[in-house]
């Protein structure tokens, strides 16, 4: 009765459009878990990652060499020297190298520059685009889960844009850490806030999509009352609108005194310090590592509140 | 219906071929194999159908609901339907028309969606039985002239009206309370609360919640639970970063964490019990229409989708069918949970991708763990025992259902 029975289940004919089905999920089966080893051996990577590069973009009609003067002093007195990759991206996407990461240099300093680097809101777009294919590219290579972000002039901007357009594909593995603008105009050359740039519009519409935990430092220069010379300073100060009350904090700082020409911010002593102290990681010393820390975190923090306006 | 399973095809392709995070795109490495415009042209075609079959299944649903109903009394049946199909849209008009920032076309609604499948079936009954008690007796003929389609609409009109002022009330009611009836977002606390929770009894209750829901036409809950964003909840996230930094998963600090029982356990991707019955409908050879509804079902539903058979058979509003769609699941979530705390198996913790076989979903979702694949095949192989004295059930009832049938139709003839 049994053999019978068995018999009559092995003639049925639907056996066989089961064992085609189960065969189709074993056939995706094989190369589903290759996939997911190799996913999560990348997400393992990322995780225990120590590596927090801080990555510079610089600003209108400048190529990757415009932070040579930045770097050499940033290198001056620091027991670790900040290793330099940059990556020129030409018009359609193609990346080139120069310069390279040290093995063990947890916080190398990775440029970013653009082949068409001109100014104007479309080719912000267009450069936005080009440094996510540029990122995207790093972040598949080094494995890094958080990151530090510098931007000069137009970089800022193109930073903003990357933010509001880009980084939530990325948000939930890789976390921007800091964000520091230097001499970034939001409102472009306009010197009255009243008079919104279409840009400054659509940053101000898409702002909902910034991180909630970045912290933000927006720097201007202040040659005279009213500029950097080439930057309102108004422009830079329309940042607010965008970061204030968006992100968990938002610092605006000028600097005045010698250098303090938009072209000259980037080399400016001042401006060396703020980076330092506000845009990298605290120097690690073995004896007063985690207090350097909080000191740092706590300082940040009452900068937030303070100087937020 | 057949909607329904050209649907599930359609939705099989469009979450497991055409969208970035799917399961078949990502392993033959679709971002750099196909080419942007078979991309773009499967993904048009997948999102347009799934939209017109899944999306607006409410309009279909309420026609043919009230078309039956009016017809089982010999009403116009055509007209019962139409007007259900207008009610339904109203209804829909009136969730979305407060809208204000997605799309406002009632076309969108998520009344529509085949999710809501209750709403719609009760607006259609409802204007079938308003046909019954207040339509004029109609019988189709084959030639229609005007004089006779002219009789016709007048008869509908009370009927028509009556359902309309109806409508019309629901209508306002939906918009000035601003219920969100039926989308994703009324479930969201509800599917937060299973996501988030730890504790075994808790998952199990809201777990049978959810299959209620399920089982009356109400896909929200299971569709929003089965999404990637499960992962996003910060006990997910403390399991995966603790499974990433000590290369295993056994001991995270959650193992009964309801996103890692329920979906990969529990519902097996949402497919369970759906593929279950469909593998003894098929073994069981007996009656060739459900048959062939199985087969047609089987792909679609080994990848988790799984309202083709749903609507198909039905399973919803199934009498029979209730206690298994309800039970297994919880039985399966028991098990998982011992078999967790006997560290037989490993909770799941890392991400799955959209569209992965629900067999293979505890496995991948445990990086590969061998004996969470024995234990998923196993615990399958239960459900299908379980479900064979039920459909042996099913059958009896159908077998009586047709034998009182026929003797009605002798006595009438």
């Amino acid at each position: 009765m049994n053999m019978k029975k068995a018999n009559k289940l092995l003639k049925n004919p639907n056996l066989k459009w089961i064992a085609l089905v189960l065969l189709v999920v074993m056939v995706f089966a094989i190369p589903g878990y290759k996939w997911m080893e190799r996913d999560n051996q990348a997400r393992a990577q990322r995780m225990k990652s120590a590596l927090s590069p801080v990555i510079m973009v610089p600003g209108s009609s400048a190529s990757t060499e415009r932070f040579n003067e930045l770097v050499k002093l940033l290198n001056q007195n620091t027991p670790t020297k900040h290793s330099v990759l940059k990556i020129n991206v030409s018009t359609n996407g193609n990346l080139s190298y120069s310069g390279s990461i040290n093995k063990n240099d947890n916080e190398p300093f990775i440029i970013i520059g653009f082949k068409n680097n001109k100014d104007g809101y479309s080719n912000i777009k267009k450069q936005a685009g080009w440094l996510d294919e540029a990122f995207e590219a790093i972040s598949q290579d080094y494995k890094f889960n958080n990151f530090k972000a510098f931007g000069h002039s137009n970089g800022g901007l193109i930073w903003t844009y990357w933010l509001e357009h880009y980084y939530s594909t990325y948000s939930d593995e890789i976390t921007m850490k800091r964000l520091m603008t230097v001499g970034t105009p939001y409102n472009f050359s306009e010197k009255n806030i009243n008079h919104k740039t279409q840009m400054l519009e659509d940053f101000i519409k898409c702002k909902n999509r910034l991180p909630k935990n970045l912290v933000v430092y927006s720097v201007s220069g202040g040659k005279n009352y009213e500029s950097d010379g080439i930057v309102p300073e108004a422009s830079v100060a329309a940042g607010k609108y965008i970061f204030q009350k968006q992100v968990k904090s938002y610092t605006a700082m000028t600097i005045t005194g010698d250098k303090a020409d938009h072209s000259d911010l980037p080399q400016n002593q001042q401006v060396v310090q703020v980076i330092q102290q506000y845009l990298l990681e605290p120097i690690k010393n073995k004896n007063n590592q985690v207090i350097s820390r909080q000191g740092k975190k706590s300082d940040n923090d009452k900068n937030g509140q303070n100087e937020q306006d | 219906m057949p909607i329904a399973i050209i649907g599930s095809y359609f939705k099989l392709l469009r979450d497991a071929v055409f969208s970035p995070d799917s399961f078949i795109y990502n392993i033959l490495n679709f971002d750099l194999t196909m080419s942007d415009k078979i991309w773009y042209a499967g993904s048009f075609i997948c999102n347009g159908f799934v939209r017109v079959t899944f999306g607006l299944f409410g309009l279909y649903a309420a026609y043919f609901a009230a078309r039956y109903t009016a017809r089982l009394y010999h009403k116009d049946s055509t007209l019962a339907g139409m007007t259900a199909v207008m009610i339904i849209m109203f209804c829909a008009y009136a969730s979305n028309v407060g809208n204000k920032l997605s799309n406002k076309s009632m076309f969108s609604s998520s009344v529509l969606q085949i999710n809501a499948l209750l709403l719609a079936l009760l607006v259609g009954y409802a204007v079938g039985e308003i046909f019954h008690w207040l339509g004029k007796n109609h019988q189709p003929v084959e030639f229609e002239h005007v004089h006779r389609v002219r009789t016709r609409a007048w008869n509908a009109l009370l009927p028509a009206s009556v359902s309309i002022i109806a409508g019309m009330i629901l209508g306002i009611i939906i918009y000035e309370l601003q219920i969100k009836i039926l989308s994703s977002s009324t479930f969201k606390e509800l599917v937060i609360q299973i996501q988030n929770s730890n504790n075994i009894f808790e998952i199990i209750a809201l777990a049978f919640v959810v299959m209620l829901l399920s089982w009356i036409g109400i896909g929200y809950p299971l569709a929003s639970l089965s999404t990637a964003a499960a992962l996003t909840s910060g006990a997910a996230t403390v399991n995966l970063n603790y499974a990433l930094k000590h290369g295993g998963s056994w001991n995270v600090p959650y193992k009964f964490l309801g996103s890692s029982l329920v979906y990969p356990y529990g519902a097996m991707g949402g497919a369970s019990v759906v593929l279950a019955l469909i593998v003894i409908i098929l073994l069981s050879h007996q009656n060739k229409e459900t048959e062939n509804i199985a087969k047609a079902n089987l792909l679609p539903a080994a990848f988790n989708s799984t309202w083709g058979f749903m609507i198909g058979l039905p399973i919803i509003l199934n009498p029979v069918l209730f206690l298994p769609m309800v039970l297994i699941p919880v039985i399966n979530i028991m098990i998982a949970s011992l078999a967790i705390f006997l560290h037989i198996i490993t909770p799941c913790v890392y991400p799955v991708l959209k569209g992965t076989p629900g067999i293979l979903i505890s496995f991948f979702g445990s990086n590969g763990n061998w004996s969470n694949l024995v234990f998923s095949i196993c615990l399958f192989i239960l459900d299908i025992l379980m479900l064979i004295p039920i459909s042996l059930l099913g059958q009896r009832i159908e077998r009586k259902l047709k034998a009182y049938e026929y003797e009605k139709g002798q006595q009438t003839a």
